[in-house]
């Protein structure tokens, strides 16, 4: 892992840049660790596919005095299947732009449903907006582009395809994903105290509703 | 209980705070005080503690009428404040007769005004904050975008004494900002042209820009085949160049993470400066030294 300042007030710790969900699971094992150790000064932290920022304020604690108490810290163990959570994500495959998902890579309606479904998918980060999962792999037969003009408006639970990565839309959002499919569960549940469903981490199984 | 009413809303008026840090790892933009020092003076002024909800308003702001005694303070861009019609000061408490109506008006230099009211604000919030984020804000937090007719309630706290900022602290504002940066984590992505453009040339603030970032008129050279970058964490203050060349710096309201090559970081202590520029001001960047 490589350590370097970004700004005067955060830490970028850097793995080996691709998407796999072992570095994936060994960024969100580092978050944890950063977490439990509360170093004083720690404001917070945002893990990606393969690097973890950590903000910090720099009255208490200098950048340099931070990289040396995270390195001496234990390698954390990445968490395992066994203790990770899994969710079965009930869709509605009557998405706006399955026929041209469908079209797009060449398969029936029906193939891109079944491709879609009854396989494991990874929550790799929370972006985009609050409480959007970027989940991968994509079977590769699905893989296509962002719509060309993305949309003023895409209702909440849609499930959505972008390049290699499907997502869940939490809210009512624009957006350019491909969107093949509505779940009638709350990704995002404004009134809750937590209000999201999903963390890194998390194992995603879509099934047909 | 103080009622303030909103007679008439500015252009855009929020109740800001200090935001939600802690919840980026679930995607919530950090929000809060665009600037946060002016933010923080305000609160100071009126005894509050940081944190407070502050009144900013965008370019022209609000007419409020004060139901009750209260005691209030005006920081950030320079407009002309009037109470029942007499021009006030600003960088000092205001003493507020029951009834007096504050009119905030138009900004004539700088962008954002902060309204601090001595008490404690009842207001709804949403992980800890008034702060309205981008997207649902009229269920989350639907007391801080304020409206015409709209009443805040503040619990009243006993009177201070008059404070004051001296007038060779208040801030200066001009049309060409120097804003301090240092190399963001894809600097060296960049060519030699992009970067000496970068830290040479001025940048026109373009009409497009608001809470969530400031959008930058003028492309860079040379940044049609930049390598993708797998999403990673943007800060308020990140400069990210998307593939048409035109920087974007990102602000309070942004997105935690993003796709775009990051090649500066503003200084913290320039977010406020940058704050309060204008569409058609013209930015210059220096590397921190």
């Amino acid at each position: 892992m490589n350590i370097q300042p970004f700004g005067d007030r955060a830490l970028l710790i850097n793995w080996e840049q691709r998407i796999d969900p072992e570095l994936n699971a060994t960024v969100q094992a580092w978050q944890q660790a950063i977490e439990q150790a509360a170093i004083k000064g720690v404001a917070y932290s945002i893990p990606a596919y393969c690097s973890l920022t950590v903000v910090f304020n720099p009255l208490q604690i200098a950048f340099d005095t931070l990289a040396k108490k995270i390195q001496a810290l234990e390698t954390p163990e990445p968490a395992t299947k066994h203790t990770r959570r899994t969710l079965e994500i009930p869709v509605d495959y009557n998405g706006a732009d399955l026929p041209e998902v469908a079209q797009r890579t060449g398969l029936s309606e029906a193939e891109v449903i079944e491709l879609h479904t009854n396989r494991p998918y990874r929550v790799y980060l929370i972006g985009f907006l609050p409480g959007f999962p970027y989940l991968s792999p994509l079977p590769e037969a699905l893989h296509c582009p962002r719509k060309q003009t993305p949309r003023q408006s895409v209702p909440a639970g849609a499930v959505g395809l972008a390049g290699a990565q499907t997502g869940i839309y939490p809210f009512e959002a624009p957006g350019g994903w491909q969107i093949i499919g509505q779940t009638p569960l709350k990704v995002f549940d404004a009134e809750a105290q937590d209000p999201f469903l999903l963390r890194p981490g998390d194992t995603v199984i879509f099934k047909p509703a | 209980m103080l009622e303030v009413e909103i007679i008439s809303a500015g252009l855009f008026d929020t109740l800001q705070d200090e935001g939600r840090p802690g919840y980026q790892s679930q995607g919530v933009p950090l929000g809060g005080a665009m600037d946060r020092q002016s933010a923080a003076l305000a609160n100071q002024l009126v005894g509050n503690p940081l944190g407070t909800p502050v009144v900013e308003s965008t370019l022209l702001g609000p007419r409020l009428r004060f139901h009750g005694p209260a005691q209030i303070a005006l920081t950030g861009a320079m407009a002309r404040p009037t109470l029942n019609g007499q021009l006030i000061s600003r960088y000092t408490t205001v003493n507020v007769a029951p009834g007096a109506v504050l009119n905030i008006g138009g900004m004539q230099q700088g962008c954002r005004t902060y309204l601090a009211i001595r008490g404690d604000w009842q207001v709804q919030q949403w992980l800890g904050s008034c702060s309205p984020p981008p997207y649902q804000s009229e269920v989350l937090t639907p007391d801080s975008r304020l409206q015409s007719g709209q009443r805040l309630n503040i619990q009243n706290a006993p009177e201070i004494e008059i404070r004051q900022i001296p007038l060779k602290e208040h801030p200066v504002f001009s049309k060409t900002h120097k804003i301090s940066v240092f190399p963001g984590p894809e600097w060296a992505a960049f060519s030699n042209s992009a970067r000496s453009h970068f830290l040479s040339q001025p940048f026109t603030l373009s009409k497009d820009s608001n809470r969530m970032g400031l959008r930058l008129a003028e492309p860079l050279p040379e940044t049609e085949h930049l390598p993708g970058l797998l999403s990673s964490a943007v800060l308020p203050g990140t400069i990210q160049v998307p593939p048409s060349g035109q920087p974007i710096i990102l602000m309070a309201d942004a997105q935690t993470t993003g796709g775009y090559p990051r090649l500066a970081q503003v200084s913290t202590n320039d977010l406020p400066i940058l704050a309060q520029c204008r569409p058609g001001d013209q930015v210059q960047f220096r590397l921190h030294a």
